[in-house]
Parts: C-alpha cells; sequence; structure tokens
C-alpha cells in the first residue's frame, strides 16, 4: 500500500533512541516526521524536508510532545525503487527515494537502504538520526 | 575557553554514549569542549577548521593532573553556539576555526567527519540553540 506508515522490524539503542518532541497536528505511529522551529514534529510530505525521525506513539493532534524513533530498521515505502546500501531521503508522505547531496546537508535523510527494491515496495531501512 | 556545549539530554542506553578517548596530560579540556580527533584516537579541543569531530568532553580535565584519557559524549542534544548566518532547522552544522562554534556543513565537511550534528530550531547567528548530536 503505498505511503503507509514506518513498521518497526528492531529498535536499536535504547529502545529506539526515542526522542521527546513538540508537535501540534495529528500524527500516527510510525509517521516519517519533519523537524521545524523551535524542536517541533509534524508529518514529512514533501520532498527536502529536514527529518527527525519516526513517530513512536499516535498524536490525536491534541497532544503537544510525541516521542520519535532514530535508530533502528523499520520498513519503509519507496514510489520509486531503491538500492541495497543506498542513503535515502525523503520524497513524500511515508515515502523514501535515493538521497542527493543536498539531502545530505538539508537534513532529508532518513537512513540506509538495507536491501533492494523496486518501485512501489517496502524495504528495510536501517535509521539513524 | 568559552562557550562549552551545554547538555539538554543525553540519548542512548549508555546516556551520551560516552567513548574514552586519549588525550595529552598537560592539556586542560573543559567540560564540554567540541573536541577533534588526532591519530592514535587522541582528542585536542577543536580549534581547526575541517578538522575530524568525535564529540563533547563529558568530563573536565585539568591541565597536568595525571589524567591521559577523557570521556566524550557521542549521542545527544546541546545548545551550541552558532557562527554567523541565520540558518534553518535541520541544517547540518560542522566545527569551525573558532572554539566550541558550529557553522553550516557543507559536502566537505560529511566526508572529512567534520559534521557535529543538525539544528533542532532556527537561529539568526551568533546565538545559542539546540543541536542534536550523533557521532
Amino acid at each position: 500500500m503505498a505511503n503507509e506508515p514506518a513498521v518497526i522490524i528492531e529498535l536499536l539503542g535504547n529502545a529506539g533512541d526515542p526522542i521527546r518532541y513538540t508537535c501540534a497536528t495529528a500524527i500516527p505511529k510510525g509517521t516519517i516526521v519533519k523537524l521545524t522551529s523551535p524542536r517541533t514534529v509534524a508529518a514529512s510530505s514533501a520532498d527536502d524536508e529536514p527529518i527527525a525521525g519516526i513517530a513512536a506513539m499516535e498524536s490525536d493532534g491534541t497532544e503537544t510532545s510525541i516521542s520519535v524513533y532514530t535508530n533502528g530498521i523499520f520498513d519503509l515505502y519507496t514510489a520509486d525503487g531503491v538500492a541495497v546500501g543506498a542513503i535515502l531521503a525523503i520524497d513524500a508522505l511515508n515515502d523514501v527515494d535515493e538521497a542527493d547531496a543536498n539531502d545530505l546537508l538539508q537534513g532529508s535523510v532518513v537512513g540506509q537502504a538495507l536491501e533492494t527494491g523496486g518501485a512501489g515496495s517496502t524495504n528495510a531501512v536501517r535509521v539513524l538520526k | 575557553m568559552a562557550n562549552e556545549a551545554t547538555i539538554i539530554e543525553l540519548i542512548g542506553k549508555v546516556p551520551g554514549c560516552p567513548i574514552n578517548f586519549t588525550c595529552a596530560d598537560g592539556t586542560g579540556i573543559a567540560k564540554g569542549t567540541l573536541l577533534e580527533v588526532t591519530s592514535p584516537r587522541t582528542v585536542i579541543a577543536n580549534t581547526n577548521d575541517n578538522a575530524p569531530v568525535v564529540g563533547i568532553a563529558a568530563m573536565e580535565k585539568v591541565a597536568n593532573d595525571g589524567a591521559t584519557t577523557i570521556s566524550v559524549y557521542t549521542n545527544g542534544i546541546f545548545d551550541m553556539l552558532t557562527a554567523a548566518g541565520a540558518q534553518s532547522a535541520g541544517a547540518m552544522q560542522a566545527n569551525s576555526a573558532t572554539e566550541n562554534t558550529i557553522q553550516a556543513a557543507d559536502g566537505a565537511d560529511m566526508l572529512q567527519g567534520s559534521a557535529v550534528g543538525y539544528l533542532l530550531e532556527d537561529c539568526a547567528g551568533g546565538d545559542v540553540v539546540a543541536v542534536r548530536v550523533l557521532k
């Protein structure tokens, strides 16, 4: 299914090294979240956004903080396809593709592909933010 | 030294994921100092732009106190001083030639190990902001 939230394969570090962020909008669990100032997250929905990690819980839009996984292996959807080992960046809502150099500098990297997948597939990705 | 990083939050199974490095007995290093690595596995206070960075001093090292190792935080959120120039949250940061001062990273910084982390909030330049450090 396109744009489905990330699914945990393995949490690393201290159970995914969750970090607390401020939030103000509804965020489903497993959503790739973008960073806004100051130390605030929302669902990422576009290319080139700075990424903070993956929502560790659901926010219904009335909560003001949310926990974000920063360290683990997750199944992530790609509309374009990925090669194993490639650095991946955000492309659209819960959709990653292979990163370019700007993604490295603007914080749009999500992780590294652990397997090769074609367009429209879901693949294991090492996430470390 | 001045403008040392201040802990906001230490992250990881062992808070801050500290790593032990060698340091010269005659060197004084303040807690919170941004550190660059020299060979072999030795740290000094960062004062060289484009030097490889390993983290933030987790303890104070008093010069000539007999100690030749120091613990270095590698995983956390810290308040750090930014160089001139406005930047947006998420921007990758690297060291600079000014002690304990970070600046916008470029492509070379990413390859040479000079990246420190990324901003968690916008900065105007010359201000202290929260930075996600992961080395």
